[in-house]
């Protein structure tokens, strides 16, 4: 028989009340990383012990085959506790739904169950030097070996938690003869596997949270290609749409919020300055928006629809509320914001907040492409014309 | 999420149809379209659409007012309905007789400047409610015997006077000072979002249309992105919209939340219909910019409609409500 609702909601108040670690006291994601990650790894095999892992996912595989309300009655017990969702959105957001639409049955019950539990992390090998916004401009190659298996060469970038990742999803040009969306195939890769080199990439805030990922003649066995040969981009569209839902349930946005900015402001005294107080209200009045926003987008997700195009307008709202607020943070803290002192635990906030705003625009699809989409998908305005539709990939002009 | 079930459609699209216009409708401090609004009454009875059953209204609520006011905005129709409905629901609540008033026989207004400027409809009203917000004070003029200077507008589609109050029979009335600003800060924003909405479309279709280069210019990314920015404008002020008449229809939100919200709507939508139907010109190119084509009658609007009802210290409280100390 179903849980009820009342009892999933009593269960997972009382895990979080034994396991729950609060917003904030985790280890730092910024400062110490590989802390954040292990302790991320603990929290998800609890989670999976207490049998509140994979919600939605089917009981076959570890999960508890519940309805999206469940989901939601999760998230809002959730509130105020830490939720990992930065190490956990590429695994269990996108990798697991993926395998559950296409994988075989013996990639769903080999893959997902430790997927479930934290003992494998996964990561998105899809971005590279050359194909970024325009994706399907990849140049990765599956070459096929005589035994059926592929061997993988080229290179990957951007990849968040590949250092901290056992396997991925890898997209890799299979047929260089077909137009360009049509010769993609989508692979499981093992990151331990001979070939597969990762180095840390250093962002501007000086993290190293992504990072390239060099694939030097790496075999993969034929049960690893997910879904069918040549039809990756299906794959990788399923797998974006996946990360829209993941994100509207789980927005990343700035480390630096308004409410850290208003409690500065009040400690410094600057709460009388007719300037500060009107641009506390803008960033109020913009905040409130992205919230209330994000609330309506997060409502159709857990009630089972694609938010589809209209997330990209959460996407730009996170982006614009970050610059905004970490802009507002450097002119109430004055001269502390750009320089401090290092025995001061707080010192770089503000520094890391402006620093990190502009990744918000360009992280999973820049504030350029999300505009197209809207123009495109939502308006329904004709396409810019297509050089590259329909012609064979190898004829493309790249560079 | 949205407050909007399909009943509300249903009025919605009886409002859309009777209310479908043409600019030339558009006043020129003529007044406004009294036989439209005979129509709207009688046919729709939108005058009392929230005035209780007992008091000669049709008993609906806030929710139903912000279907019609959000039509109102797209037709960008010179009406007195979003004053007279603010008003007539606050003389409802405290029990005064409103029954012209629902049939919309007689027009009442309502006005946050004690000193009786810039009273919108002001050139029309018969009755006015002059809200005190920080005494926390209402009050009910008769305009009968009032002197009024009809002032000449921006906005050609609502008119505004000055009113000498002095002198004239005026009456303390019982009813919460705060939900009416609340209510006219939030039938407003539905009104800006109704015109912002417009204006979206009317752009969109045109740079869909509208060839150069051998190319429709919508597919030029300049334009694209232009009205993509529009249409992120309008989804993000609609959620404050939208939250906001959500709370105007719970008679149970507490003053502070209704206060928050509804100037948080209020100043949302103001800025989005301002840029949206300024960016509307642009998209429109030379045309845009004439009197041939009614852009510029929603940006007149947009910009008077960004001042309408603000008391004046909506940055004040709105950093108040952030957390910051006053």
């Amino acid at each position: 028989m179903t849980e009820t609702l009342a009892d999933f909601r009593r269960r997972v108040a009382d895990f979080l009340a034994h396991h729950g670690c609060p917003a904030g006291a985790a280890p730092s994601r910024s400062r110490r990383p590989a802390d954040h990650v292990a302790a991320a790894r603990v929290h998800q095999r609890a989670l999976a012990d207490a049998g509140l892992a994979g919600i939605t996912w089917p009981v076959e595989v570890g999960g508890l085959g519940l309805g999206p309300e469940y989901r939601q009655a999760f998230a809002e017990e959730s509130a105020g506790f830490e939720t990992f969702s930065a190490v956990f959105t590429i695994g269990l957001g996108m990798c697991g739904p993926v395998l559950l639409a296409l994988g075989t049955a013996d990639q769903r019950s080999r893959y997902l169950p430790p997927l479930l539990r934290a003992d494998e992390v996964w990561c998105q090998l899809f971005s590279e030097p050359g194909a970024g916004s325009d994706l399907a401009g990849l140049t990765t190659t599956a070459v096929p070996d005589d035994d059926g298996g592929w061997r993988i060469r080229g290179q990957k970038v951007w990849t968040t938690y590949a250092h901290h990742s056992d396997r991925a999803l890898l997209l890799a040009r299979t047929d260089p003869g077909k137009a360009k969306h049509r010769g993609i195939t989508m692979f499981v890769l093992d990151m331990t596997a001979p070939g597969v080199t990762v180095r840390p990439l250093r962002q501007a805030t000086g993290d190293a949270e992504f990072n390239e990922v060099f694939l030097d003649d790496v075999r993969v066995g034929p049960d690893d290609v997910v879904g069918a040969v040549d039809e990756g981009w299906r794959a990788a569209t399923l797998m974006l749409m996946n990360e829209r839902v993941a994100l509207a349930d789980n927005p990343i946005g700035s480390p630096v919020t308004l409410d850290a900015v208003v409690a500065l402001a009040n400690r410094t005294g600057r709460t009388t300055d007719p300037v500060v107080r009107k641009a506390v209200a803008d960033a109020y009045v913009a905040q409130q928006q992205a919230e209330l926003f994000a609330r309506r987008i997060a409502g159709e997700v857990r009630v089972g629809r694609d938010p589809g195009a209209l997330a990209s307008i959460g996407k730009l709202a996170a982006g614009r509320l970050a610059t905004q607020v970490s802009a507002l943070a450097l002119e109430v803290a004055g001269p502390d914001a750009v320089a401090w002192d290092p025995a001061d635990p707080d010192g770089g906030l503000w520094a890391y907040g402006e620093l990190y705003a502009p990744s918000l625009s360009i992280a999973g699809g820049t504030e350029q492409i999300q505009r197209t989409v809207l123009g495109e998908r939502v308006l329904g305005l004709p396409r810019e014309p297509q050089a590259d539709r329909d012609v064979p990939f190898r004829e493309l002009r790249r560079g | 999420m949205t407050p909007y079930t399909d009943e509300h459609d249903q009025l919605r699209a009886s409002v859309r149809g009777l209310v479908r216009t043409d600019r030339s409708r558009a006043r020129e401090n003529t007044g406004h379209d009294v036989t439209l609004w005979r129509r709207m009454c009688d046919e729709l009875g939108v005058a009392g659409l929230a005035i209780p059953e007992v008091q000669g209204g049709a008993g609906f609520g806030v929710v139903e007012l912000a279907v019609v006011a959000e039509e109102v905005g797209r037709a960008n129709l010179p009406s007195p309905f979003l004053t007279t409905a603010v008003a007539g629901l606050a003389l409802a609540a405290a029990g005064e007789d409103v029954g012209a008033i629902a049939r919309g026989e007689r027009l009442a207004t309502v006005s946050f400047s004690p000193d009786g400027r810039h009273v919108p409809d002001g050139d029309v009203a018969d009755v006015l409610v002059l809200v005190d917000v920080t005494g926390a004070s209402v009050e009910v003029v008769e305009l009968g015997g009032v002197p009024r200077t009809a002032l000449t507008t921006m906005d050609l589609t609502r008119g505004q006077a000055h009113l000498d109050l002095r002198g004239a029979p005026r009456r303390e009335i019982d009813v919460p000072a705060h939900r009416v600003a609340a209510l006219a800060a939030t039938l407003l924003a539905c009104e800006q979002i109704g015109g912002a909405e417009r204006v979206l479309e009317t752009s969109t279709a045109y740079a869909s249309q509208r060839v150069q280069f051998g190319r429709p210019v919508g597919s030029f990314q300049a334009v694209k992105h232009l009205l993509a920015d529009m249409l992120v404008d309008l989804e993000l002020a609609r959620s404050a919209q939208q939250h906001a008449v959500a709370l105007a229809a719970d008679t149970g939100t507490s003053a502070p939340v209704l206060d928050a919200a509804s100037r948080t709507a209020r100043a949302a939508c103001s800025r989005a219909f301002t840029r949206i139907s300024s960016d509307g010109i642009r998209v429109h190119g030379g045309i845009g910019y004439t009197w041939e084509h009614d852009a510029h009658l929603y940006f007149r609007r947009a910009r008077a409609s960004a001042v309408l009802f603000t008391p004046g210290d909506d940055a004040d409280r709105l950093a108040a409500y952030a957390g910051l100390a006053s």
